[in-house]
């Protein structure tokens, strides 16, 4: 958090993220870029959307009349061919190099938009329970992303195996209790946040259901897709309707190396059904204007299309979407030339991109974190926001 | 023992006195050091030594006389003079030496420096000091420090069950000593190095084995620095040590950042792309500087082996601008080390030299002169101060909780130590203590410092003394102030004139270089013309040759002539030889002209080099004694910066003395106001009661004078009432009265005409003396109401008075509410002032107490790192034990099939020792995922999170904990009747203390009250202390 009283001001306004991360590679000839009838287009046409002049890729016919809330993005070079390190430049907006690793957005998001609720800020949605991982960096452990599933929840967030109502009340009694003889003694910020997490604990338990996308009605888990990413996308909206501000979703494996045609129409197929369908929910409860969504990858896919008619590897030209959070709806941001080989406008990278998902939210990215009295540049201080994007 | 000065040769002595001479040339005390090493190591004996500024002349030359004995007494000379004479900054030398008392006097000179620790912190302390710990907090924090776990039940009971009065030391040596320290400290460091980094080339184990070995032999931190900076992973017995590098996969980058960030306590990062735009001070120039000697070295694989290894080359320089500039033109680095050397005097080695193994495909290329290596030996460098520096505040954060400069890595003008003195002494001493790591955790555990507690003391202090000390400190800051300022300028006038004769050099440079040009094309010209000249000689001689030849034809053609006279076809020739002879001098002669010329040409040329070369010379030699002015100015100028540098340290203690000293006379001044308001506020309230008891008292008053008026009243309405009826009735008499008279008159005429009428007399009579009777009534009647008119009157003005007295008593009771009022609202806005103030003076008291802390006045408390928090558990709860036997379980049901001939017992106590440690660990792995910063940021960061609180609550591993095996804690609980040896034990292995009465009472009632669910009981007992504060820090 760069200044308690900004925090308490987004607080007020509640903003939060959810990232769709297409692992892989997804081709942006085949979703946000078509050059149909090139000889890099490949054999899928062009369709119009619900914005008059844009179009995006056949395999999208869902997502294409949802265009009017969406942003697109079609002029990225980050000249990065590596899965790794552009996974690492698209999550932490910062070129991978020396020894200083950096926090991932989902770190960053729930640091610069902390609520102080008991509610972890963080979260991986995946197919089952996980633990912590280790991508929020120096803002320490608290902002890093927590795991969880489309089955099993939240981690640890039932009462221990075999312990009573009684007994938890009683053990967390004696520990209040013991705690409050050492506090006479001595009390610091760390003293209470520590005392303070085992009472989230409890709060966060008493919440559990939040975590527990089978409570959505049978009809949205339809609409969503009854598949893997409909559900995580789902749960991923029902975290952020509960307070949760940074939620994140994965969609793999789009390393389309061979194939790249038949892979493509099968997995947008999935992605298109559960994306229209979370981006029109959104709209639906009114929380568009206050939630972020992006689509990303860690790069896009060759122009050219190899004997085995997979696309490879390509950071040099290539797309994302986003939408909400007063991003300008029914945009699109630069262009590459006739056979997508090229950017031919309004060049942008990692960098920009990481600067504008923060703006959106209302972060000041050009301020600096504070952590254990090192100060650090929230984004990378080399380059700013896509400004015509931002309201 | 002092040397034998004696023994000393010539040479030995030249050599320190060349040593001094530099001293007194360039105030370079470091290098004065230097020379004193060199000598002394020259002469066979070992050194141990302490040098450091004072500006007091007396000071010096009592050190001096009082350490005549070790010194020579020429070198004591020698320095006296250098002392007063040559500079006024003198040199404080204490020099202990020697042959065969070398010990002792290291010994005499370590001893004391946990009390020089004490009275450094105590001298930066305004304000009271914590109290020192318990036998039992000590016992706890020490062994956590020193081995980085809590102590076990058995050890806290025989520590306090110790009654030496030397037993702590003797508990801190006993541990320094351990096996354990040993492993710990390994830990410590690889965390501090490698911050929990993914392993890539070289395990963890290896690496850590190396460190607990350098540890365990008493390897210096300089040299275990050295080794880990210059290993290239050739060496089996220091491949471990390449971790540092090859794990950054040599990448210069991150050892640039790592480098200075871990060994200097700079963390540069920022000024990697541009000067930092935080710090002032670290700048893109440092940054590059450590760049450009690890930049040359890469990450090289065996082909076969698929080992890798740190590769170097011998060529390359680091080029760099700033992100911030892109036009701007890229800089050469300077290979050097901030604070430190730059590397001067590389040999400049070309093509098979610069290498011992030249590059080429597979192979691992090694330069002639290493950059890598000479990083090794700069980082390391006893001139280094930052290296020292920094580590001295590692080892202070790691024993206090807290660094003196903090965070660790950001060592910077903006980020000053919280007590420089002692940065000072720590770092100082850490050089004469021959850089021993475990002898500076060793003094400073026996530090007061290191053993108070963390409970804040009673706030007690002299504010009139501390008045005066803040107007002292005041008067001196500002003299210092002007000190400053004055060098300040000195410095910038004395950079002025460098920089004025820098472009005096650098001008001559470029006019010897103009110079120079100029020579070069003359000499190209008289090269050309001496080559035109070479080119017209050899014609010349050519045709010379010719000529002779035709010339010698001619002269045989004569001869043939003469005696053959009529051939004419010879005459013939003759003539065309004669004729050709005659071309072919004429040729000749005239080429012998050309090249006169031509020669006379290339001398004039020639004659106008020489006077150009005399001027290049000049200009040369100029340049000799303009650098000299340079390095002259260059010296001056160090000189101001280094003293600049001395007198803003002094400044900034003197501003940090002054903000304590302001600080703390501020709570004070707000504890005084707030007494002095809440006295206020007493009298005020009591006046308020005051009035209040009034108000009450009036009321009183005026409701008995109400009742009074009343019953006035009533008595007037009665008396009048009877005043109306007398009156009546003295009416009624007086008409009674008249009536009678008028009888007696009338019969009285009557008798008069009816003369001795008896009747008529005795009638008279009768009426006579009724007539009698009502005047006696009427005149009674009249009394009465005489005297009841006058009972009216006087009640009527009682009445009346009592009236009057009533409206007083209103007006009174109207104004004393008024008054009421208002004191009641000024005891509100009292009270409120008083309620800020008392926020004010406790924010103050918590800023106050924190700087206390800063200071280390008070301990700081500190969370347990996660694997010392690992390990407490397993030592807290006991599972040592089932840990041991199920690692043996685990190699019977192993090596069940053996037969007791084929069992090696030393291989089985290995293996089973082996597979306890990784029972051990995993508990370790399982705190590190989750209280641990992310692997490669700085692990020193103490955050909570709900997902800890989750696991602690609710994890089945933890509940597996918490289960009652052979040895555990809780099972011993589960059989232990006794409430209190309950407690006891409970206490005293999870806290390692015994309980309070009052703990105990609660842990008696808490048992007590479940006796149908004692197991559960004992099992949240155990949980709510695990799961503690208490637990949790280091305290």
């Amino acid at each position: 958090m760069a200044r308690p009283a900004i925090s308490r001001e987004l607080a007020s306004q509640q903003k939060r993220v959810i990232c769709i991360f297409l692992a892989g590679g997804s081709s942006q000839l085949e979703t946000w870029d078509p050059k149909p009838k090139t000889d890099t287009g490949g054999p899928f046409l062009a369709i119009p959307t619900s914005v008059p002049g844009i179009h995006i890729s056949e395999l999208l016919p869902k997502t294409a009349m949802q265009m009017h809330h969406l942003s697109l993005i079609r002029s990225i070079n980050t000249n990065e061919n590596d899965h790794g390190l552009g996974r690492y430049m698209m999550e932490t907006g910062r070129k991978k190099m020396g020894a200083t690793e950096f926090p991932h957005l989902g770190a960053v998001t729930a640091k610069a938009l902390d609520l102080e609720s008991p509610l972890p800020g963080n979260i991986h949605v995946s197919a089952g329970a996980g633990s912590r991982r280790s991508d929020s960096s120096y803002l320490g452990p608290k902002y890093a992303s927590i795991v969880v599933g489309a089955k099993g929840g939240l981690r640890n967030s039932t009462r221990m195996n075999g312990l009573t109502v009684s007994a938890e009340d009683h053990r967390q009694w004696f520990r209040r209790r013991a705690n409050s003889r050492f506090l006479e003694r001595r009390r610091t910020a760390e003293t209470d946040a520590y005392a303070q997490s085992f009472e989230q604990a409890l709060q966060l338990m008493e919440k559990r259901d939040i975590f527990d996308v089978s409570k959505e009605p049978q009809s949205l888990v339809e609409k969503y897709g009854d598949h893997e990413l409909g559900k995580q996308c789902l749960l991923g909206r029902r975290l952020l309707e509960n307070g949760i501000s940074y939620v994140q979703v994965s969609h793999s494996n789009y390393d389309t190396h061979n194939e790249n045609f038949n892979f493509h129409l099968e997995q947008m197929g999935e992605f298109d059904e559960s994306f229209s369908a979370l981006i029109s929910d959104l709209a639906d409860r009114g929380m568009l204007e206050s939630t972020l969504v992006v689509v990303m990858s860690e790069f896009g896919r060759t122009p050219r299309i190899n004997q085995y008619y997979g696309r490879d590897h390509w950071g040099k030209a290539w797309s994302i979407a986003m939408a909400g959070c007063g991003i300008q709806a029914g945009s699109v941001i630069g262009k590459t030339n006739k056979k997508g080989t090229e950017v031919a406008d309004r060049q942008v990278d990692h960098r920009h991109l990481f600067h504008t998902y923060l703006q959106a939210v209302g972060v000041d990215s050009t301020d600096e974190f504070h952590v254990g009295g090192r100060s650090m540049p929230i984004a990378d201080p080399s380059a700013g926001p896509i400004s015509e994007l931002l309201a | 023992m002092p040397p034998a000065w004696g023994d000393c040769n010539r040479g030995i002595l030249i050599d320190a006195l060349v040593g001094i001479y530099y001293v007194n040339q360039s105030d370079n005390l470091l290098m004065f050091r230097h020379m004193v090493t060199v000598f002394y190591a020259n002469a066979g004996a070992k050194t141990r030594y302490v040098v450091s500024e004072e500006t007091a002349t007396i000071k010096s030359q009592q050190a001096a006389l009082a350490y005549q004995r070790t010194l020579p007494p020429k070198l004591i000379r020698m320095f006296i003079r250098i002392g007063s004479i040559r500079t006024s900054i003198l040199l404080f030398v204490l020099i202990a030496v020697s042959g065969g008392d070398a010990e002792e006097s290291a010994n005499s000179s370590s001893n004391v420096l946990h009390q020089e620790i004490d009275l450094t912190v105590e001298s930066v302390q305004v304000g009271p000091h914590s109290a020192l710990s318990s036998d039992e907090e000590f016992c706890r924090r020490i062994h956590l420090d020193l081995v980085g776990r809590i102590p076990t039940f058995e050890e806290s009971t025989r520590f306090s069950q110790e009654s030496s009065e030397t037993k702590r030391k003797t508990l801190i040596d006993r541990l320094l000593e351990s096996d354990e320290c040993d492993s710990y400290l390994a830990e410590t460091f690889d965390i501090w190095w490698m911050e929990r980094r993914k392993d890539v080339h070289v395990t963890t184990a290896e690496w850590r084995t190396f460190l607990k070995a350098s540890f365990g032999s008493g390897k210096s931190y300089q040299q275990l620095v050295r080794e880990i900076l210059s290993s290239d992973g050739n060496d089996p017995e220091l491949r471990p040590a390449a971790k540092f590098y090859l794990d950054r996969l040599v990448e210069a980058h991150a050892v640039t950042q790592d480098v200075s960030r871990m060994f200097l306590g700079r963390n540069i990062e920022c000024a990697q792309c541009h000067d930092h735009p935080l710090h002032s001070d670290y700048l893109q120039s440092e940054y590059y500087g450590i760049f450009s000697l690890v930049d040359r070295s890469y990450l090289f694989t065996d082909d076969k082996s698929k080992k890798s290894y740190v590769g170097e080359k011998a060529e390359g320089d680091a080029k760099y601008s700033s992100v911030f500039e892109p036009d701007a033109i890229k800089v050469v680095a300077l290979p050097k080390v901030v604070g430190g050397l730059a590397l001067d005097r590389e040999p400049l080695l070309n093509g098979d030299a610069a290498y011992k193994v030249k590059p080429a495909k597979g192979v691992r290329s090694v330069p002639t002169f290493s950059r890598r290596e000479s990083l090794a030996r700069l980082i390391t460098h006893d001139t280094n101060v930052a290296f020292r520096q920094n580590i001295a505040n590692r080892l202070w954060a790691h024993m206090m909780g807290r660094g003196l400069v903090d965070p660790v890595d950001l060592h910077q003008a903006d980020n000053q130590p919280t007590n420089a003195a002692l940065l000072r002494l720590l770092t100082d001493r850490f050089l004469s203590l021959n850089y021993d790591t475990k002898e500076l955790l060793r003094q400073i555990a026996r530090s007061k410092a290191y053993q108070r507690t963390i409970d804040v003391p009673a706030p007690v202090i002299d504010v009139a003394t501390l008045r005066t000390q803040l107007q002292l400190l005041r008067v001196q800051h500002t003299d210092q102030k002007l000190i400053c300022e004055r060098l300040e300028a000195d410095m910038e006038s004395a950079q002025d004139e460098m920089k004025k004769r820098r472009k005096l050099v650098r001008e001559n440079l470029d006019v010897t270089a103009k110079s120079r040009k100029e020579i070069a094309d003359q000499e190209k010209i008289v090269q050309k013309l001496a080559k035109q000249a070479s080119e017209i000689q050899k014609q010349h001689d050519l045709k010379q040759q010719l000529a002779s030849a035709v010339n010698a034809s001619l002269e045989k053609a004569k001869n043939a002539s003469k005696q053959l006279k009529n051939d004419k076809s010879l005459a013939k020739t003759l003539e065309q030889i004669k004729s050709n002879s005659r071309d072919m001098n004429a040729q000749v002669e005239a080429l012998a002209k050309r090249l006169a010329q031509q020669k006379k040409r290339v001398e004039e040329a020639s004659s106008k080099v020489a006077p150009l070369v005399s001027s290049a010379e000049r200009l040369e030699s100029d340049h000799h004694f303009l650098s000299e002015d340079v390095a002259e100015s260059r010296g001056v100028y160090r000189f101001f910066v280094d003293k600049l540098s001395v007198q803003n340290v002094a400044l900034a203690d003197i501003e940090r003395r002054l903000a304590a000293t302001a600080q703390t006379l501020k709570y004070f001044e707000l504890a005084e106001q707030f007494d002095r308001k809440s006295e206020q506020l007493s009298s005020l309230i009591a006046q308020l009661n005051r009035q209040t008891n009034q108000l009450e008292a009036d009321q009183l008053e005026r409701a008995s004078t109400k009742k009074r008026l009343t019953i006035q009243q009533k008595k007037l309405e009665e008396v009048t009432k009877s005043l109306t009826i007398v009156q009546k009735e003295v009416q009624a008499g007086e008409a009674l009265v008249a009536t009678l008279q008028e009888a007696v008159n009338q019969t009285e005429s009557a008798i008069a005409q009816l003369a001795g009428d008896e009747a008529l007399g005795s009638a008279v009579d009768t009426i006579q003396h009724a007539l009698k009777n009502a005047a006696d009534k009427q005149a009674d009647s009249t009394t009465r109401a005489d005297r009841l008119a006058k009972v009216v009157t006087s009640s009527e003005k009682a009445v009346n008075e009592l009236k009057k007295q009533l409206t007083n008593l209103d007006l009174r009771h109207q104004e004393a509410s008024k008054m009421h009022q208002q004191i009641a609202t000024q005891v509100q806005a009292q009270k409120e002032d008083l309620n800020s103030t008392e926020s004010k003076r406790d924010l103050a008291f918590d800023q106050m107490t924190d700087a206390w802390t800063n200071r280390f006045a008070v301990r700081p408390l500190s969370p347990l790192k996660p694997e010392q928090l690992g390990r407490s558990v397993v030592i807290a709860l006991g599972m040592n034990q089932r840990f041991r036997q199920e690692a043996e379980a685990e190699w019977k049901s192993k090596n069940k099939d053996k037969k007791p001939e084929e069992i090696d017992e030393q291989k089985k106590k290995l293996e089973i020792d082996g597979s306890y440690e990784k029972r051990k660990k995993n508990i370790e792995t399982v705190f590190v995922r989750l209280f641990a910063a992310a692997p490669g940021s700085p692990q020193d960061v103490f955050q909570s999170s709900v997902d800890q609180a989750l696991f602690l609550g609710n994890d089945n591993r933890v509940k597996s904990w918490l289960s009652p095996r052979d040895g555990s804690l809780v099972k011993r609980l589960r059989q232990e009747k006794d409430a209190n040896r309950f407690a006891e034990t409970l206490y005293l292995s999870v806290l390692n203390r015994s309980p309070s009465e009052m703990e105990m009472r609660d842990v008696a009632e808490y048992l007590a009250a479940r006796p149908q669910e004692r197991n559960s009981a004992v099992d949240e007992l155990v949980w709510g202390l695990l799961t503690s504060l208490e637990f949790r820090f280091n305290h």
